[in-house]
Formats: structure tokens, C-alpha cells, sequence
């Protein structure tokens, strides 16, 4: 495993988002890593290094965190919530990616501090823009601002 | 004899006179030693008609006697001249006339009054006595003319072939009591004037002689205009002038006075009524000279009488009616007097009535209200002055009677009740009504109350249903956005794949298969727009738009930036510089805008570069905002169709049919309106009628 390899840590319970999503990575040949967890509060777990993530050299602190809303046991949302109330995860990059394109969802996610909003696309190209702006926000300084993503709700906006 | 001498004045007279009596001519007949008797026997008689003294006939001379010797003044107007002969108070009278007046003719002595006085000589000395009362004469004395008076008479002297000779003048000046009169006279109009009554007089014929102020202010007259006229001359109606002047003939008739009175509305208008009293004043002889009236204005009076008649009027229909009884009670002696009526109440005899113990009343009344009237009757017997209550009776027939009594005590000097006299009044109507309105009352509380417990139960079920229904949007709610996420996930997923598959699996597929792919990838990507379109009208329809104010010029154009399909198109789309502010909930007016240009977008021919311009203006408090194109249009008869939902206008294009639906739901959730203007094949035109931020 290539320890300067960005880990994406991708919360996702649709096995063929989840699939779509790895297959872009591959297809873009992503200077990174794809972690899939099926569920909001594995990604909790990932992120705190409990349970099965405890070894921090198998499962690196992820560059980007990609967060669906609804999902089973913790939702994306309340994963937002509990990455921004914890000091050591204050300047993650976090990105919804999801289907809902509620306004109340929309307002929540900006209100909890996520850094972007997507819609889940519909087709592959918009798919593979979407990786391409997520390898650029791996490239990018933590202290110097996202480049925004192609397709995102900007903050006040349906 | 004398010779004659002019005969001009007094003096020469006077001289000859001396003369006469130097002579001691002086005749045996005239013996008077008065001044006028001596100046009368010294006269130059014979320069004067009458001739010498000694030659006067019989009747003069006696005449001449009569007068010297008489108290009273007197004056003999003798012969077709009047000559005249006069005593000493006679000469008081004419004073400074004298002494030139004697042996003068009347002419000469009265010149100044001779056309009043002459044609009184003519009548005297054709035999008339004539009376004179005081008679009003302008006599010249000491160089004065003044209005004077005279009563007496002009005394005709016969000889005895009855022929007159002249006149004996026997006269008493009255102008000074005339002038007591005239003032007394004065004074008593201005004591009748300031009075409020009428007063007045009338002579015999009826006509006024005198009228105070009063009555004088009443017809708006001077008394010169109503003096001497009859009631029918003055202001009346015929009819009461009539009854007036028959009741002054009565007067003068009956020689008594008349009373009556009678309703007068004076010629400004001033009704009221009066009483008058017209009186006789009697002469000496006892005839009716004058009748004199008194009027007194009693309008208010009668107004009193009219309304205690009214009050007794009704009081007697009570009475009669048999609603109010009346009695007394001798306290001392425990005997009641009842009248007809109370006897009624009670059911007590005639004879009982005159003289019962107030116990024969109390047994009568109701047992439940018994105890109560007779602690009351005892009360105020003790202590107190006026007794009142309520009660009931059962009537000889058994019906039940309420009646309301009211009494007041009377008490000697030492205090003691000694009477109780009072009414009673039938109440049992009013009780009736009284009862009858308490049962309405009670009926319109029950009412009420059980239209309060509806209400309560309404308010209950209405709580219900907002609950259920609440609990419906809620459902529906999550059901939306479960379609949003667990309808669009599959289709996502279907689209995803079936690209994957053409771009994977490419080369070992046919270009039918191919083709089949793309059929797929289009009918996937339709309906996830259908979905999301049916999400956004729903979302219009039933979430709050709360307005705001909005400049359309920078929120249009960075509303155009943040689409990249309206930038990136091959198209020309222009905003309009001065765009007004608007009142607009910024979601649904970003999907209008965004709605309505992606369709000017679209809807153009083949081959055709769209057009796009976007215009907005104040127009009376609202703006308009108008998006219009190059496109094909749309034809007249869709101007309404095309805002329904799913409907599509032309098939060839893409499109969900909602788009104008969410833009209409939109445009009317903010309190607007939406038109169309459409030139088919050349272009449409959507106006945004919405309110504006700055109305004016």
C-alpha cells in the first residue's frame, strides 16, 4: 500500500454507486485510493480508528471524505455533524454526494459545514468530471481553498 | 245823551262810562255793587246795539240780575251780535279779555275760536240749550294760545212773546282737571302696558277704546290703529270676531260679565289660549257705558289640564279595567275599607269590605306568601313608612292572581301607626311574562351550551383531522423523498450501467445493440427528468414562498452564469440594463427564469440561432418581466393548455411537460400572473406579472 497514496473514503450503501464510483477511479487511474463503507457510522468508525480500523497503517486518514445522505445506522448528514463537533477532523474536505436534491438537505449540509454539495449524475461523463475535480481537491493545499466541483449546489440554491 | 265815540277799545268805554255815572244816571234796576256790576251801570251803553241801560227790556234786565248776583260764572251773549255781559268770575275766566270784552260783540271777544263757538251761539239763541262737557277750546289769554276745556250750558232767554233775546252762558273752565285726567289717564296705560295680561275697554257699539301693550304687541299694532275698531276691523277669524262682539252685547244686555276662553293664533303666528273676562262699567244711572276686558295668556295651563285629563283618563281605564285596587286600613281599630275592586281580589263582600280585620285579607293570601306579607305589614307597622310586596292569591273562581301592593303608613304625633292606606295592582300578566321570559332565558342557555359542547366537538374533530391531515403531508412528504432518492437510485443505476456496458463491452456488441443501449440510456435519463420535475411542482405547490425582495438585474444575471447550458449555448441571450427590484421568493423565481429560458432555448427551428431577451418595467405596483424568443410559438389555441401539467405541445421536442406547470404554480404561489404573447413561427413572449419590491 502506498502511503502517499489520498485515501477517498466513500460512504455509500448503493453497491452500483459504490461500484460506479470505483470504476471511474480505475478508468481515470486516480492518484489515490477508493474506501468504500457501507454505512454512515463505519465511516465513524473508520474515521476514529475503532473496531476493524483500529490499525491506522492499513487504513489511513482519509484526503476527502464522500458522504451519502441516506443510509443505514447513521446517516450522511449526522457523519457531517460529528466530523465537524471533532477538532481533528475540522479541515477534512467533506463532499454529500447523494440523490436527494432537497432544498432542506441542501441547506443542512452547508449549515454543518460540508464543503460541497452533488447530485449523484446520471451518466458516466458526468461521473468521470466528477472524479477529476476530486483528484484535484487531493492535490490541493489544505490551507488554500477547494477547487469547486463541476455540477455541485452552490449553498443558496435549490 | 252823549255823543257817540269811537267804540275801538276798552278805554273809551270805560270813560263814557264815568261819564254815565257823573251824571248820576245810574238806573234804579241794576243795584249790583260787584266790580262788573259797577263797571256794567258805567257802560256807554248806548254806543252798542242794546242802547241805553234804561231802555232794556225786561228779560235782559233780569237777566243782568240773575247773573251779577249768581255764584257761578256767567256770561249774556246778547242780541244778533252776541253781545256780551259778564259777572266777576266770568272775568276770571276770559281774564285779560277783559276788561275790552264788555258790550263787545261775541266775534270781537272771540276771534280766535269764533268758527268753533259761533254755530253753538246761532243753536243757543234759535232757543236750544246747549250743554257743553268739556269742550275743547284754543282760547288766547295773556298773549297765549292754549288748549283749554269748559263744561256748562248756553241758557236761551225768551221775552214774553217767546222770542229769544239772547243767551245766559253759564260756564266752568275744567282744563285743568281734563289735564288731571290726561295724566291720570297716562299713568294708568302705562300701568296697563306693563302688565303681561291683555287690558282693554270698548264703548258700546263694541269698538275698542282702549288697549294695552300687550295685547297691542300681540297683533303687531299701535294703539291709533285699533282704537274704534270692532273685533271684525282687527285680526280674527270671523267666526270667534263674531262670538267677541255678541258677548260684549251681552255684557251691556245682562249687565253682567262674561268669562270664557278661546284658542287665538295671532297674525305672526304666536298660538295660544286664552281666558278673558269682559265687565261692565256702569254710570250713575246704572247703564252699561263701557266694558272693559282683561285676557290672560294660559296656553301652559291648558297644556297641565290637558295632560292630568289624559293622566285621569288613563288612571280611570286602570280603575275601570279592574287592575288597581285600593284601600285603607284603620290601624287602631283593625278595620279595613276595601274598594270594589280589592273586594274583587280577595273575594270579600260589599258589606265586608266597608269594615274587615286586616286578618280577613292575610287568610286570603297564598299559604307560601301568607307569613311574608304579614311580617312586611308588621315591619312597617313598627318601623318604617312605606310598605311594598308581592303575592298571590287564589281567586274565588281558583285561579291563581299575583298582585303587587303598595302602602304607606301614617303616624300621630307620639309616632304611633294609626293608618295604612295604599293600592294594589293585578300583576298576574306581568308575572305570566315575567315567567314566560325566564323559561326563554333558560331555554337560550341550554341552547347554549349545547351549541358550545357542538362547537367543542367540532373543535375537536377539526383538531383530529389537522392531525391526520398533517400526518398525510408528512407521509406524502417522505413519500416524495423516497422517490426522489429510491426511484432515482435504480434508474441512476440502469442509465449507469447500461453506458458502462457500451463503453465496456463495446466492441462485442452489434450497432443494433448498440442502438438498443442508447434507447435505454434516453428513456432513463426522461424519466429521472420527469421525476424530478413532478418533485419540483410538488415542492412549489406545497412548501411555504416566503417573499422577498429581489434586484432582478443582478440575480437574473447570476442566475444565467450559475446554468452552464445558458452560456454555453450557441445562443444570443440578452438582459435588459434597469431591471426593477421585485417582491419574490428567490427558489420559485429561479425556477421560473430558469424554466422559461431553457425553453426559448429549445423550442426554435432547425437551423435557427436562438434569441433570447429579457426585459422587466414597473407597471402600477407591479413588475413586468418578460423572457421572449425567436422560437416557433405557440399557436392561440394552447396559450392556456401549454400551463398544464403533462401537457406537451410538440413531441419532437424533449421535454417533461411540467415545466410551465411548475412555473405557473410558481408565478401564482407569489401572488402573480403569467401571460403568453405568441407570434406562431416567429418567436413567444412570457410576462411575469409580479409585485414590486419599490411600487412607486
Amino acid at each position: 500500500m502506498n502511503p502517499d497514496a489520498a485515501i477517498v473514503l466513500y460512504a455509500e450503501d448503493s453497491e452500483d454507486d459504490a461500484f460506479l464510483m470505483q470504476r471511474a477511479f480505475t478508468k481515470l487511474k486516480f492518484p489515490g485510493k477508493l474506501v468504500v463503507v457501507t454505512h454512515g457510522l463505519e465511516a465513524r468508525h473508520y474515521l476514529e480508528g475503532t473496531g476493524s480500523y483500529a490499525d491506522r497503517q492499513r487504513h489511513p486518514l482519509p484526503r476527502v471524505l464522500l458522504l451519502d445522505i441516506k443510509m443505514p445506522h447513521l446517516s450522511g448528514l449526522d457523519v457531517l455533524k460529528w466530523v465537524r463537533s471533532n477538532s481533528a477532523f475540522r479541515d477534512l474536505p467533506v463532499f454529500m454526494l447523494t440523490s436527494s436534491s432537497q432544498p432542506a438537505d441542501v441547506a443542512t449540509a452547508y449549515e454543518n459545514g460540508a464543503n460541497s454539495y452533488l447530485v449523484k449524475p446520471s451518466n458516466l461523463g458526468d461521473f468521470t468530471n466528477l472524479v477529476e475535480d476530486l483528484a484535484a481537491a487531493c492535490r490541493a493545499d489544505r490551507t488554500t481553498s477547494l477547487p469547486t466541483v463541476r455540477g455541485a449546489i452552490p449553498a443558496r440554491r435549490l | 245823551m252823549a255823543p257817540a265815540e269811537p267804540q275801538l277799545s276798552g278805554q273809551p268805554s270805560l270813560r263814557a262810562a264815568e261819564r254815565d255815572g257823573v251824571r248820576g244816571t245810574r238806573p234804579c234796576w241794576l243795584r249790583s255793587q260787584t266790580d262788573l256790576g259797577k263797571l256794567i251801570a258805567a257802560h256807554a251803553w248806548s254806543e252798542t246795539p242794546l242802547g241805553p241801560l234804561d231802555q232794556w227790556p225786561a228779560e235782559l234786565r233780569t237777566s243782568v240780575n240773575l247773573m251779577l248776583r249768581g255764584g257761578a260764572a256767567m256770561a249774556l251773549f246778547w242780541g244778533k251780535e252776541h253781545t256780551a255781559l259778564y259777572n266777576d268770575r266770568y272775568r276770571d275766566i276770559i281774564q285779560d279779555k277783559h276788561p275790552a270784552a264788555l258790550g263787545r260783540p261775541g266775534r270781537e271777544v272771540f276771534p280766535e275760536l269764533w268758527d268753533r263757538i259761533e254755530p253753538l251761539f246761532q243753536r243757543a239763541c234759535a232757543g236750544e240749550a246747549v250743554v257743553l262737557d268739556d269742550f275743547a277750546l284754543k282760547v288766547k289769554r295773556n298773549g297765549e294760545l292754549k288748549e283749554s276745556f269748559f263744561s256748562g250750558s248756553y241758557n236761551p232767554i225768551e221775552n214774553d212773546a217767546g222770542e229769544v233775546g239772547g243767551f245766559l252762558a253759564m260756564v266752568v273752565e275744567t282744563t285743568q282737571r281734563v289735564a288731571r285726567e290726561q295724566e291720570r289717564a297716562k299713568v294708568f296705560d302705562t300701568t296697563l302696558s306693563a302688565i303681561a295680561d291683555f287690558a282693554y275697554s270698548f264703548d258700546r257699539n263694541g269698538r275698542f277704546l282702549y288697549v294695552n301693550k300687550a295685547l297691542l304687541d300681540l297683533w303687531g299694532l299701535k294703539l291709533e290703529d285699533a282704537v274704534g275698531k270692532n273685533f271684525f276691523e282687527l285680526p280674527y277669524p270671523k267666526e270667534l270676531a263674531a262670538v267677541l262682539q255678541r258677548q260684549i252685547q251681552e255684557v251691556i244686555d245682562r249687565k253682567t260679565s262674561v268669562r270664557d276662553e278661546t284658542l287665538y293664533i295671532s297674525p305672526t303666528g304666536v298660538e295660544g289660549y286664552y281666558e278673558y273676562i269682559f265687565s261692565p262699567v256702569f254710570a250713575p244711572d246704572g247703564t252699561v257705558v263701557v266694558v272693559a276686558g282683561s285676557t290672560r295668556n294660559i296656553t301652559d295651563r291648558k297644556k297641565l289640564e290637558r295632560d292630568l285629563l289624559d293622566i285621569q283618563s288613563r288612571m280611570d281605564s286602570a280603575l275601570s279595567a279592574g287592575a288597581i285596587g285600593t284601600w285603607s286600613w284603620d290601624v287602631v281599630k283593625d278595620r279595613v275599607w276595601a274598594d270594589r275592586n280589592l273586594a274583587q281580589f280577595f273575594g270579600v263582600s260589599e258589606v265586608e269590605a266597608q269594615a274587615s280585620p286586616i286578618s280577613r285579607y292575610i287568610e286570603a293570601i297564598h299559604p307560601d306568601d301568607r307569613g311574608d306579607v304579614a311580617q312586611k305589614v308588621q315591619a312597617v307597622l313598627e318601623k318604617g313608612s312605606v310598605y311594598t310586596t308581592e303575592y298571590r292569591l287564589t281567586t274565588p273562581e281558583g285561579a291563581t292572581r299575583w298582585l303587587f301592593a303598595r302602602g304607606s303608613v301614617l303616624r300621630d304625633s307620639a309616632g304611633r301607626a294609626i293608618a295604612l292606606p295604599g293600592t294594589v295592582l293585578d300583576v298576574t300578566e306581568r308575572k305570566k311574562l315575567e315567567h314566560r321570559l325566564q323559561q326563554t332565558i333558560a331555554d337560550l342557555e341550554n341552547a347554549k351550551a349545547q351549541l358550545e359542547h357542538q362547537a367543542g366537538a367540532l373543535e375537536q374533530i377539526v383538531r383530529d383531522r389537522t392531525a391526520r391531515l398533517q400526518e398525510t403531508v408528512t407521509e406524502l412528504e417522505s413519500f416524495s423523498y423516497s422517490i426522489s432518492h429510491d426511484l432515482r437510485g435504480p434508474l441512476r443505476s440502469m442509465q449507469s450501467f447500461a453506458q458502462a456496458l457500451e463503453e465496456d463491452c463495446g466492441g462485442e456488441v452489434s450497432a443494433t445493440g448498440k442502438d438498443y443501449i442508447r434507447r435505454i440510456v434516453r428513456a432513463a435519463s426522461r424519466m429521472d427528468r420527469i421525476i424530478q420535475d413532478v418533485l419540483v411542482y410538488s415542492r412549489i405547490a406545497r412548501t411555504d414562498l416566503p417573499l422577498e425582495r429581489i434586484e432582478l438585474q443582478e440575480f437574473i444575471a447570476s442566475l444565467l452564469e450559475g446554468y452552464p447550458s445558458f452560456h454555453d449555448a450557441a445562443a444570443d441571450i440578452v438582459l435588459e440594463r434597469n431591471l426593477p427590484a421585485v417582491l419574490a421568493n428567490p427558489a420559485a423565481l429561479t425556477q421560473c427564469v430558469a424554466n422559461l429560458v431553457g425553453n426559448a432555448l429549445k423550442f426554435v427551428a432547425p437551423g435557427i440561432r436562438p434569441a433570447v431577451r429579457i426585459s422587466g418595467r414597473l407597471s402600477a405596483g407591479r413588475v413586468l418581466l418578460t423572457i421572449s424568443d425567436n422560437g416557433i410559438g405557440i399557436p392561440e389555441s394552447a396559450h392556456e393548455t401549454i400551463f398544464a401539467v403533462f401537457h406537451r405541445l410538440h413531441t419532437h421536442y424533449d421535454g417533461t411537460g411540467i415545466g410551465l406547470a411548475i412555473v405557473r404554480k410558481a408565478v401564482e404561489r407569489m401572488g402573480g400572473t403569467i401571460t403568453v404573447r405568441s407570434d406562431p413561427g416567429h418567436g413567444s413572449a412570457f410576462t411575469l406579472d409580479l409585485a414590486a419590491a419599490d411600487p412607486s
